[in-house]
């Protein structure tokens, strides 16, 4: 039952969300294969699922509210099969010559499946654990999607956190995790999608799908709660309607997948102005039409994408006065806030400089990208790099064949996001899409060097994608050899639990004593995701205070009463004491451990 | 049947014999030639900084120098 349940409930959610993406069918070009149509159907069903679980989550987010708009997807599914739109299932076919990379896809599927079993473990410095899953749980504790007080990341948008709430409301904590083979799956069929587009066989996709999978900062961007590579198919989607776009429910479309890729991270509003411009400038210099009818059908896309990402913003706007919160800076001026949190915008400004800034900032250092992306990784928590195929055989692709409009489309975005991304915030994960490209145009590369230069050439190229792969799965498959190794053995799991979770023991108390129905954590490192009842949280991570006017902890424990708690939570951390004095007055010890205490509330 | 001969050719003949053709280009076949000589360049060259940097220079590899300086002290 501990893993059945959660696979259940992913076979739910991407059932309702084909449901969902049966409404988009008609705008998908004529065209497109099979493949394509299923890839599409599924991401747009799944961005519109997410976008109707926040919209519904504002006024109820229940076990009965998500499964009532889980069952609306499926029964449009039905409805739509029964009208003649099936679920087009891409059936593999010409599989000559993609036995190994079937095999390599498949061992990481597999992989990914098993370790996705495993439960949650982690602490704050976990963005999963921080924010991407305690919003979800908060919100189903609660019955509304609303921030989480003590921690400003749960404001951000939520395509893909509301899919989480629902994955755990039937499958629990394991769900959201069972869920990254979803993500893995759905990444690789994007990029299959695109390979086919720009020429290369079904073998040729097939590598294409196993030098993704085998990449450690794609894959690290896959599981464990983390939403990016979902974000870059939502891009990769995108693109891949808008670069062949002519009707105008075409470009509508494509305005859909920019308007999901901002309601799943701020990052999307980078990338959507890049993803029109492109689209504008493949549709002017290659369509023989009218440039006004272009820039119409441009207004059209960026109109479908502001309205599908809209919830997410104006739910800030209306209730926290700024559509993004915490605001940049620079938004400040426009956007003055009543409670105004400095120190919280500071402290995210200052994460993003520090983390962000890794492979530096000059002219020479964005050229030198492809040689760090490939052999310093770790200056961008690269978690491995990508591998060396898309340095050693990626360039060839130039010399392949005359690039089409679509290859050079998806070039000019890859340059145009690289530019954006080295701007920003260089994390690795935060280039997916840009990898999934370079992977794309590898492979072309290759099959250029294998097909018309030499066999020495052949034979060294075969050998880079080899040491590629055997690299990408020395970096993956250890990373991932405790979740599988937790997903098989309960008592393994139990131990992990204990060794890899701060507080674990802390945990279990609050969750298993009936006594404890209210607690008042008072460290701001204690991850609240794991205390399955309600809690008050004064301090987060970021400076946040959710208590007012209570900015230390004596301000705190004054206001007591009115928090109406049963318990105190404190804990130590390294190095410094406990936040509460010994024997604190109306307060009983009823749990120790070396660096936790808690008490109950006389 | 040409053809067949041209290829049983080594590429230095085939050099030699077009550039005493008087074409002032640089012939056809030494391009190609410079090209291929390029080309497992560039992906040798490529495939020995990733050895040299990624997997000499990991942990695991400075683990095993160090113990090996350690059993065998200069």
């Amino acid at each position: 039952m501990r893993v059945i349940l959660p696979i259940l409930a992913n076979f739910f959610v991407v059932g309702a969300a084909l449901g969902f993406g049966s409404l988009f069918v008609h705008l998908i070009p004529k065209a497109f294969s099979e493949l394509d149509r299923f890839v599409l159907r599924f991401l747009s069903g799944f961005g519109l699922l997410g976008t109707i679980l926040f919209c519904v989550g504002q006024v109820r987010f229940s076990r009965l509210a998500i499964l009532s708009v889980l069952f609306l997807g499926v029964f449009i599914g039905f409805v739509s099969q029964g009208r003649g739109t099936p679920v087009g299932w891409p059936a593999p076919k010409n599989l000559r010559g993609s036995a190994i990379p079937a095999a390599i896809v498949f061992g990481v599927v597999l992989l990914t499946a098993v370790g996705g079993l495993a439960f949650p473990t982690g602490d704050m410095n976990n963005d999963s654990i921080s924010y991407h899953y305690l919003g979800p749980k908060v919100w189903l504790r609660e019955g509304i999607i609303r921030p989480v007080p003590d921690e400003v990341t749960t404001y951000f948008p939520a395509v893909v956190e509301t899919q989480y709430g629902a994955l755990m409301a039937f499958g629990g904590a394991r769900a959201p995790q069972f869920f990254s083979v979803v993500s893995l799956a759905t990444i690789l069929l994007i990029a299959a999608s695109l390979a086919i587009r720009l020429g290369l066989d079904p073998s040729g996709a097939w590598w294409v799908a196993a030098l993704i999978a085998s990449m450690p900062a794609v894959y690290h961007g896959i599981y464990s709660g983390f939403l990016d590579a979902l974000f870059a198919s939502f891009l990769l989607a995108a693109a891949r309607v808008a670069f062949d776009a002519e009707r105008r429910a075409e470009y509508v479309l494509f305005g859909f997948f920019c308007g999901f890729a901002m309601g799943t991270k701020y990052t999307g509003i980078l990338a959507f102005p890049v993803l029109v411009l492109c689209a504008i400038l493949i549709a002017l210099g290659t369509r023989h039409r009218p440039a006004w009818l272009t820039f119409k059908s441009a207004a059209a896309a960026c109109v479908a994408a502001i309205v599908i990402a809209s919830p997410f913003y104006l739910r800030n706007w209306i209730l926290y006065e700024c559509p993004l919160y915490p605001p940049p800076p620079a938004l400040l001026r426009f956007f003055p806030l009543t409670h105004p949190i400095p120190n919280v915008i500071q402290a995210l400004v200052k994460e993003v400089r520090d983390t962000g800034g890794g492979m530096g900032r000059g002219v020479t250092a964005f050229f030198l990208l492809p040689l760090n992306v490939t052999y310093h990784t770790a200056v961008f928590r690269g978690a491995g790099g990508i591998g060396l195929v898309p340095l050693a055989l990626g360039p060839f692709a130039l010399f392949a064949q005359r690039l089409g409009a679509f290859a050079k489309g998806l070039l000019l975005f890859a340059a145009l996001e690289s530019v954006s991304w080295f701007l920003t915030a260089q994390e690795s994960r935060y280039a997916i899409n840009i990898f999934v490209i370079s992977a794309l145009f590898g492979v072309i590369g290759w099959q250029y060097v294998a097909g018309s230069v030499s066999r020495n050439a052949r034979v060294l190229a075969a050998a880079a994608v080899g040491i590629s792969i055997l690299y990408g799965w020395w970096m993956i498959f250890p990373e991932r050899s405790e979740d599988v190794h937790a997903a098989l053995s309960s008592s393994y799991e139990a131990k992990r639990w204990h060794a890899e979770t701060a507080c674990a023991a802390g945990f279990d108390f609050i969750n298993d004593e009936p006594s404890v129905k209210k607690v008042l954590i008072l460290d701001p490192g204690v991850a609240p995701f794991f205390v399955d009842k309600p809690y008050v949280k004064p301090f987060g991570v970021w400076g946040e205070r959710s208590v007012p006017s209570a900015d230390t902890v004596p301000d705190v424990m004054a206001q007591l009463p009115a928090l109406q708690v049963t318990h105190v939570f404190d804990r130590r951390p390294k190095g410094e004491s406990f936040h509460l004095p010994d024997h604190p007055p109306g307060l009983t010890l009823v749990f120790e451990r070396e660096d936790q205490r808690i008490y109950r509330v006389d | 049947m040409e053809k067949t001969t041209e290829h049983m050719q080594r590429p230095a003949e085939r050099i030699a014999e077009k550039s005493t053709n008087g074409d002032r280009r640089p012939p056809r076949s030494f391009t190609k030639l410079l090209w291929q000589r390029l080309v497992e360049l560039w992906i040798f060259l490529t495939i020995l900084t990733f050895f040299l940097i990624r997997v000499l220079g990991s942990r695991a590899a400075q683990g095993i120098f160090s113990q090996l300086i350690h059993r065998h002290p200069v």
